[in-house]
């Protein structure tokens, strides 16, 4: 019995992960860069939901499109202003730009948040499904239903809206892209949006069921980096598959070596799984 | 007959399902220059991919010198005394042109010193002989594409080659840098360096080859002086397709 | 350059210690930045890794002089250690290029942290204590300042000597263009491990000094990412590849921040993310190269020259 609830904690645990990762996966794939802002975007989209819920009492899970929304506008900003100054530069000028601009911007974070771990705790927090001795929270699995139907969602927008189909087109040849009209910086700036879009979202959802701080935002990326790298870039079904795999490992993981070594193991995953395969499971160039 | 250096004896290489270059055999002999040509497509560059060790053939074997070297890796091939130029230049474009071309001298040549200034001299002495001596503090991103094409030119004989191989090197150049290329080669050659030469332009492969094997579909459908070679049948029909030779054969 | 050694040597004799400690912290840097100028500058490979040799070092030292092992010793056990460690992880890790070996680096420093958060001989979480130095303030500053300065002092020869010499020649060569370089003659394989052993021994040394004076050892401390960044940050600000790029982005780097951190405390981050993002897109080749430029087109031209930075990587 024990198996079969960790098995349903990694579950859950590996939907999230996967949505948390897909913006990561996006940029990356599309852009090529290495987005340090995208653990930023998960912390502020949950602390737009935690402080709607907190000072307006609007219900978590209503306020995930106004996250999206604005930290859409948010990411196209700094990427049209910003990261679009060096998309074609060596990739580490990406990484320490961005880097940067997350001290900026967590340094604030904890200015203006204050450095407290919040969780956001609507009245059917506590509210849990048992059967056979098998404890759900109800939470985690509304966060994972909603997970799923976001990455879903960007799977059907890459697929069948112009705007997705341009940015796939971009990945795979940028100069052919350019040649059919799409106008790149445009087509860059949102993608960049849509990733952190999804990023807050993804935030959102977390700060439901767990807490966040204005200094979560390097466990989200350092995840986000893992769940990539052992799914594969480029496609969505790399993301699930690599939050399922770290959900597993880490809860089994822990189940045999203890807790504290839970993180241990997601960065001993990333460096046997670049040793062995670094395009990931599933990885492919393009987006799809 | 002077000695073979260079032979391939039934190199084979595939892609998945592509099969690029087909039990290919081949000898250079000493001091000549033999030219290698064939359709687009055709496995030349590839064939040169296996001698040199940045792909390793499927079946068969690559002697140098009577050594089989298929296995080794590129840098080895280079310091035995093979030197390769690519299609697309291959400069290191931040550093000097002399920088570049002291690169070569400095790991290609096969007693290989390890004075920076006696590389130097001898990168000076390879400037010299392709005419960007005056280029030399130059930062090679800066050179025109005839110019990076005789730097790498440059960098090749750097290394001290016994034999050079020249892939597709006017690609890209006018009628007079090609004649001003077709005399470098003939130079190098007088001081003694065997020349493989991957080459379009049927002028540069006629004034300069002793000997041409043609290549089609991966497979070697020739072998001999150019003006045997170029009037054989099998090549014209390789080059113009089937319906031209025929056509032609209705005319006369 | 000498000058310079001069000055650093005759310094503490004229500074009183907080000055001395200032300069001991500015050297630390110096050195993370040079070493990481072997891989990351000169091979072109971004290495996130100085941050977890540093705590390699540190943690050696500590373990060792618990163990009644006498200082300078383990400070050179430390960077044997680190060199060998660097060497076996090199084999695999400088297989893969460009991100998935950044990530990778990354990943190392990350995973050394958390291994010393959980193993026992390091203490856990709760951290390592070291033996305290026998002395008073005075002794204590200039022990350390000059044991740092010796650290400092090697790196910048082992930098100095590799650029002028035919490894140097052979890393820029790979970092330019690996397969070329290939075709060349260069082992890359057994150029780029000895790169990446070179970046991992000053690190170590220098955490060793570190843990030392500092007496007590948390993970968190030693291994931050935040070395790492700050390494490549320096180099890129003055100049990556080149002798005298880190050296000089560190010095500028550190004295503005400790300007910044006494007039700012709080901003001290904000601070440096505001500079990292004005040197990526202002700067990008380095104050060393900016200095040559203007030395050629004249000061007049500082506008204009950083105008054109900004644009060159545009879409």
């Amino acid at each position: 019995m024990l198996y079969v609830q960790i098995l349903i904690n990694s579950i859950l645990l590996g939907g999230i992960y996967a949505c948390i990762a897909v913006g990561f996966s996006l940029v990356w794939g599309v852009m090529n860069i290495l987005n340090v802002l995208h653990g930023t975007f998960l912390m502020l989209g949950g602390y737009i939901t935690f402080w709607l819920f907190k000072l307006y009492g609007v219900d978590p899970f209503l306020s995930l499109p106004i996250s999206a929304i604005v930290m859409f506008v948010v990411g196209y900003t700094v990427q049209r202003g910003l990261i679009n100054k060096i998309v074609r530069a060596p990739m580490f000028m990406s990484l320490i730009l961005t880097f940067g601009l997350q001290m900026l911007v967590v340094r604030l974070a904890i200015y203006f948040f204050t450095g407290d771990y919040r969780t956001v705790q609507p009245s059917y927090a506590s509210f849990s499904l048992s059967y056979f001795g098998l404890t759900i929270p109800f939470v985690r699995v509304a966060i994972f239903v909603l997970g799923v139907a976001l990455t879903g969602i960007l799977f059907w927008f890459m697929a069948k809206t112009r705007t997705g189909r341009a940015i796939r087109a971009t990945r795979m040849d940028l100069d052919s892209a350019q040649l059919m009209g799409v106008n790149i910086g445009n087509i860059y700036a949102i993608t960049y949006g849509l990733g952190a879009a999804v990023a807050a979202t993804s935030g959102s959802l977390v700060s439901v069921g767990f807490a966040i701080s204005p200094v979560s935002d390097v466990e989200f990326l350092s995840k986000s980096f893992i769940i990539c790298t052992i799914g594969g870039l480029g496609n969505i079904s790399g993301a699930l598959a690599g939050g399922l795999i770290l959900g597993l490992a880490e809860n089994f993981g822990a189940l045999y070596f203890g807790p504290g070594l839970q993180n241990a193991i997601g960065y001993l995953l990333l460096i046997l799984v670049l040793f062995v395969r670094p395009s990931g499971l599933l990885g492919r160039k393009g987006f799809q | 007959m002077s000695e073979v250096l260079l032979e391939g004896r039934s190199v084979s290489k595939r892609f998945g399902g592509l099969t690029a270059v087909s039990a290919v055999d081949f000898s250079v002999y000493k001091g000549e220059i033999l030219g290698l040509i064939g359709p687009n497509g055709a496995g030349k560059t590839t064939l040169l991919n296996c001698i040199t060790g940045f792909d390793s053939p499927n079946d068969g074997e690559v002697l140098f010198r009577g050594t089989r070297i298929e296995s080794l890796k590129p840098h080895v091939i280079t310091r035995m005394g093979i030197a390769r130029t690519f299609q697309i230049v291959q400069p290191f474009p931040n550093l000097t042109v002399l920088d570049n071309v002291t690169m070569g001298a400095l790991f290609g040549s096969p007693e290989a010193q390890k004075e920076v200034k006696w590389a130097h001299a001898v990168a000076e002495e390879k400037l010299e002989m392709v005419g960007l001596i005056d280029k030399a503090d130059n930062l090679a991103s800066q050179l025109t594409l005839a110019e990076r094409k005789r730097l790498e030119f440059a960098k090749s004989l750097a290394t001290d080659p016994e034999i050079l191989l020249l892939d597709e090197v006017n690609a890209g150049l006018n009628p007079a840098e090609v004649q001003n290329a077709i005399s470098l080669i003939q130079k190098v050659r007088d001081r003694g360096v065997t020349i493989l030469i991957i080459e379009h332009l049927m002028k540069v492969i006629m004034d300069l080859s002793d000997r041409v094997i043609v290549l089609h579909h991966g497979e070697k459908i020739a072998e001999g002086v150019p003006r045997d070679v170029t009037s054989d049948e099998q090549v014209i029909k390789a080059y113009l397709g089937e319906k031209y030779v025929a056509m032609m054969e209705k005319l006369n | 350059m000498g000058m310079g050694l001069f000055a650093l040597i005759l310094m503490p004799s004229f500074s009183e210690n907080d000055g001395i400690r200032k300069w001991m912290d500015i050297l630390m840097i110096a050195i993370l930045a040079m070493s990481w100028n072997f891989i990351g500058g000169l091979t072109g490979y971004p290495s996130f890794a100085p941050a977890a040799f540093f705590g390699l070092g540190a943690y050696v030292t500590a373990i060792l002089m618990n163990a009644g092992f006498n200082f300078f010793l383990t400070l050179a056990i430390g960077s044997a250690f680190g060199g060998l460690i660097a060497l076996l992880l090199g084999i695999p890790i400088l297989r893969l290029r460009g991100h998935y070996f950044a990530i990778a680096t990354f990943g190392v420093a990350e995973f050394f942290r958390e291994l010393a958060d959980n193993l026992r001989i390091t203490g856990g979480g709760d951290g390592i204590n070291l033996p305290q130095i026998v002395g008073g303030p005075d002794y204590f500053t200039r022990f350390f300042y000059f044991s740092m300065l010796g650290v400092a002092v090697l790196t910048f020869l082992a930098q100095y000597f590799v650029t002028r010499h035919r490894l140097g020649y052979g890393l820029v060569a790979i970092r330019e263009n690996e397969d070329a370089a290939a075709m060349t003659g260069i082992d890359t394989t057994k150029y780029k491990i000895i790169a990446f052993v070179l970046s991992s021994i000053f690190p170590a040394m220098g955490g060793g000094v570190y843990a030392y004076r500092a007496a007590f050892l948390e993970p968190i401390d030693v291994f931050d990412i935040i070395f790492s960044i700050k390494a490549i940050v320096m180099s890129m600000l003055g100049g990556v590849g080149t002798v005298m790029g880190p050296l000089v982005g560190s010095f500028l780097m550190e004295y503005l921040a400790d300007y910044l951190w006494s007039e700012f405390t709080e901003f001290h981050s904000l601070m440096l993310g505001l500079i990292i993002v004005l040197v990526v897109l202002f700067l990008p080749r380095g104050l060393m190269a900016l200095f040559q430029e203007l030395r050629l087109k004249g000061w007049s031209s500082l506008g204009v020259i950083l105008r054109s930075n900004i644009q060159r990587f545009r879409v």
